[in-house]
Order: structure tokens, then C-alpha cells, then sequence
């Protein structure tokens, strides 16, 4: 159906005189990254990943996601709207409108960047690390600009979005512990046990527990339990050099205190 | 020999008829308009053309911004890459909405979906008409939103109106323009309105109570403007009134090109028609 549109309807009701100037009833505002962006392993972030638009309010400051993907404070933080990762490894257009009373001008806007691999390397899990843009102030009411948070590619000579900062473990989440480990050569795989949900493992190894120091030990696979797991407990496989003569493992929780 | 007098004699009578043809003229005026738009910049153009052959109807949105020079991008997620529409207006509900377009690689100007975020923490999909079935008046003024890639000009096109322009301006921010295809100048056009003659609002001389015309110019800065009408007494050093002025209280004349649209702050509590040739 045709719509038309015109000056007469325009606005009688979308603004509102508010003592010697106008605001606008609604705001618009839209987000995107330039991208690449990456994850902390220097992968490209992969298509479909996750990014938050997130308000952080006047005398706040943005602490974080925890491993579930919910904020760390909830008081002055709040997720606006979500957006994935579009070919190119960057944030998809996405846009907004709101009014101004729910994001006061005093507070600001900025784009966080979710890692969600899970041990399979896909996205969807729960959050490992996260990255954050610069701070974006919000309009106010009476602001007649187009308002967006838009990201370039790099801030000086690195990219300018990395996940890089981990997100937290839940409360209460017990140690991990390695049940089991079978093969050799070019492939170990352990079993790892007292998983809590909500919590992302890596698994890392090294070679010489007297020098040297431990490594994730599988670039973009974050351990977690998954639906399929079976009680606390899921399979880590992980590649290792064929010529391996000696190798040690351990899992820590990402993000615990 | 007989064969030249016969194609002489021919060529005569060719000549006498070209002579009595009148030349048949067209009924209609189409044309381009160029309106600045730099990069990485949010340009307020306007509607300053009807639709081809409606009879002065509004023109569709996807055929009055032409995609020369554009940049264009492929599929919606990409849509940040790319030029961009933004339009201001009420749903059917009347609430205001804005309704975004990005230039398709392959489908030129192109719908985006968007949400609409409730103070109660609902939300709500805002999906706008398809460009090539959205029509707006003139006058009104949209958003050209340009990313970074190339540089000059945009050009709006359409049919030459065979009426004046007349745009509603209401209390408030009106986001319009000047509605013809010829720069305007700020003082040399006709700001009261032959039905009301409430016209622009010059409020008590202050420029805090006074119609505001806000420009925003190429570089993403902006210029404001004020109607003055002097009070009749007390104001003698100040300039001549009915004239937009700056902050300063000096009579500006700023040339607007055609398709360069601006916001008004409509200060003044009656409606009026902003009629810069007249009524119709």
C-alpha cells in the first residue's frame, strides 16, 4: 500500500515545544564497525558473531559482561539493542529509535564486541572476552544531528575493535578438573570435569613445567559445557605437534577472581 | 539536367513546409538539481521536483535522489557501507518514525528494517515502505547520509513544478526546504503567508523567542538564523525587521541551493504555509 506523506502530517505529534526550544519525541541512532575486527587470538571475528550496543549512564563506567552474556551493572549499564556480525568481519548496520528520556544525554553510548566461540569454534556460546569502542555521548531531545556510533578500521596502527578483556565467571564456580586424557601424536583428548554452566574454560598447555609458560592450547575453542554434555563434564580434544615428546595440560576458568 | 530542376524543385517545397512547421513543444519540464553533499557528512536535502508526469504529485523517494556518484553497498548488513536516506515522518499512528534507505548494489535505493525502543521496555519493528512506493511532498527535507569513498555533488531530479511551493510549518522543529528548482535567498523571498499572513515570527525582537532557521552547512557545522521584527520602540539602533539576521543582529542574506533543505524552529504558535512566490 502506497504511503504518502507530507508537511501537514509531519511532526504534530512527533515534536513537542518544550519551553523555548523543541525537542524531538524520538531519536534515531544507528551502529556499525568499519571492520575488520578481531578476536584476542587475532582471528577475524567470524560471521554471525554477537555485538551490544550498551548505554552506560552519567558518573558509570562500562564493567563488563559476565560469561553469560548479562552485564556485571546492571544499575548503570544497560544493552540497548544487539547486531551481528555481517562478511568482513564487522559490526552489521543496525538501527534504532528511542526517546530521549530513556537514554539521557548525559550518559554515553559504545559498541561491545562479543567472542561466543564455543568449543567447537562456532558462535553462539557463551561469552569468553569481550571489546569495547570509544565512548559515543547521546543526543538530547533537542538535538537535530543523525546520531551513530560507527567504528573505523584501526585507532592509530592496530584494529580498532579486539576482544580482548575477559568476561566473568559466574559466582561460586568450582575449579575445574581433568578426569582423564587419551592419545597421543597429533591429537589428546581430555575429559573435564565439575563444569559449572555459565562458565567458559580454556585448556592450556605447555611443554616444560620449569621454564616457558602456559598457552591456550586451541585457538578459537572456548571449553563449555553444551547441551550435549553429559552431567559436569565435556570432551577437550586438541591438536598437538606430531614430534611432541612431553606435553602437560591444565584448565582454568575464564574470568574468575 | 531535367534531374536537377526536379530535385531543386523538391528541395524548395521541403524548405517551404520546415518554414510553415511550428516546433511542438513539450508539456513537460524535467531536470537535475546539484546539491552539495561531502563526505562522511549528514546533508538535509530537499524536495524541489514533482513526479514525471503525475500532475504535480509527490515524487517516490527512489526516484528523486540520483544514485550517480553514490556509493552503494550489497545486502542491508553492509548497509553501513553505503549512502543513506533517512526520513523523518509519522506512522499511521501518527507518531514520529524514521525511516531508513541504504543504495543497493544491485536494487538502488533500499528499505531498512529498524527498532523501535518503548519507554515501558517494549519493542517494536519500524518497517518502512519500499522507496519505489514512498512519496514525499515538497518542500519536506530528509537526511542524505554519506560515507567515506568519493566526493561533489548529489543530484535530486524530477519534473518542474507548474505551481508555486507551499509547505506547512508547524510549532515546532519542521524539517523542510525550499521547494523549487532556484537557490533561495534567505531575505529576498516572501516569508508571510497571503491566506494568514502569520508568516515566520520575528517573537518580541529576541532572537531566543523568534523563528530559527538552522543550515547545516558542508561541513557538518551549523548556522543559525533568526526573524527579526523590530518592536516599535527602543529598537532604533537595530536593523530594519522582517529580515533573518545572526546571533548578532545583522541582516544575513545566506543563498540556499536548490534540493538543500534546513530545519526551522517554528517558535511562533500558529500554523502558516511557508509561500516564498506566493499562493497559489
Amino acid at each position: 500500500m502506497k504511503k504518502s506523506i507530507s508537511i501537514l502530517t509531519l511532526l504534530v505529534l512527533g515534536i513537542s515545544a518544550m519551553g523555548a526550544e523543541a525537542e524531538l519525541s524520538q531519536l534515531t541512532l544507528s551502529i556499525s564497525t568499519q571492520g575488520p575486527d578481531y578476536y584476542a587470538d587475532n582471528t577475524a571475528v567470524q560471521v554471525g558473531e554477537k555485538y551490544l550496543l550498551v548505554y552506560v549512564s552519567d558518573g558509570a563506567t562500562f564493567a563488563g559482561l559476565n560469561s553469560d552474556g548479562t552485564l556485571i551493572d546492571t544499575v548503570g549499564n544497560k544493552i540497548v539493542t544487539d547486531a551481528v556480525a555481517a562478511e568482513g568481519a564487522k559490526c552489521g548496520f543496525k538501527a534504532i529509535q528511542y526517546p530521549p528520556a530513556m537514554y539521557p544525554a548525559s550518559g554515553t553510548f559504545i559498541i561491545v564486541l562479543l567472542d561466543t566461540r564455543d568449543a567447537e569454534g562456532a558462535v553462539g556460546g557463551l561469552v569468553a572476552q569481550i571489546g569495547t569502542s570509544e565512548a559515543k555521548g547521546a543526543a538530547s531531545g533537542s538535538s537535530i544531528a543523525l546520531n551513530s556510533v560507527s567504528v573505523p578500521a584501526t585507532k592509530g596502527d592496530k584494529p580498532a575493535m579486539v576482544a580482548s578483556v575477559t568476561s566473568k565467571a559466574p559466582a561460586g564456580t568450582p575449579p575445574p578438573v581433568i578426569t582423564s586424557v587419551k592419545g597421543a601424536g597429533k591429537s589428546v583428548e581430555l575429559k573435564v570435569g565439575n563444569l559449572s554452566a555459565g562458565a567458559v574454560y580454556e585448556v592450556q598447555s605447555r611443554t616444560d613445567l620449569s621454564s616457558g609458560k602456559w598457552e591456550n592450547a586451541s585457538i578459537g575453542k572456548h571449553l563449555q559445557l553444551s547441551p550435549q554434555s553429559v552431567g559436569a563434564e565435556a570432551p577437550a580434544i586438541l591438536q598437538v605437534p606430531q614430534d611432541d615428546k612431553v606435553r602437560f595440560f591444565r584448565v582454568v576458568v575464564n574470568g574468575s577472581n | 539536367m531535367k534531374k536537377i530542376l526536379i530535385i531543386t524543385l523538391a528541395l524548395s517545397v521541403v524548405g517551404l513546409a520546415n518554414a510553415a512547421i511550428q516546433p511542438l513543444e513539450g508539456t513537460n519540464v524535467v531536470g537535475f538539481s546539484a546539491v552539495p553533499a561531502n563526505l562522511g557528512t549528514n546533508q538535509i536535502i530537499t524536495v524541489p521536483y514533482v513526479g514525471c508526469m503525475t500532475n504535480d504529485s509527490a515524487i517516490f523517494l527512489s526516484d528523486l535522489v540520483s544514485i550517480n556518484g553514490l556509493v552503494s553497498a550489497n545486502g542491508e548488513a553492509n548497509a553501513g557501507a553505503a549512502d543513506q536516506l533517512i526520513v523523518m515522518t509519522t506512522n499511521t499512528n501518527a507518531e514520529l518514525v524514521y525511516y531508513y534507505y541504504y543504495l543497493d548494489s544491485g536494487s538502488g535505493w533500499t528499505a531498512i528494517g529498524t527498532t523501535a525502543k518503548n519507554l515501558n521496555g517494549t519493542e517494536s519493528d519500524v518497517t518502512p515502505d519500499p522507496a519505489s512506493d514512498f512519496d514525499v511532498a515538497r518542500g519536506m527535507g530528509f537526511w542524505l547520509k554519506r560515507v567515506a569513498g568519493s566526493t561533489g555533488d548529489v543530484y535530486v531530479k524530477g519534473e518542474l513544478s507548474t505551481s508555486n511551493p507551499s509547505t506547512e510549518i508547524v510549532n515546532g522543529l519542521n524539517l523542510v526546504g525550499y521547494g523549487t528548482a532556484a537557490t533561495m535567498k534567505l531575505n529576498s523571498v516572501n516569508w508571510t503567508n497571503a491566506v494568514s499572513e502569520t508568516g515566520a515570527d520575528g517573537g518580541n525582537g529576541l532572537t531566543t523567542t523568534s523563528d530559527k532557521i538552522i543550515v547545516v552547512e558542508n561541513d557538518g557545522s551549523l548556522s543559525y538564523y533568526y526573524y527579526f521584527t523590530r518592536p516599535d520602540t527602543g529598537w532604533d539602533a537595530y536593523p530594519a525587521g522582517s529580515n533573518w539576521i545572526t546571533e548578532d543582529y545583522v541582516i544575513t542574506d545566506v543563498t540556499i541551493p536548490a534540493g538543500q533543505g534546513f530545519w526551522y524552529l517554528r517558535r511562533g504558535v500558529d500554523v502558516f504555509n511557508f509561500e516564498p512566490d506566493g499562493s497559489n
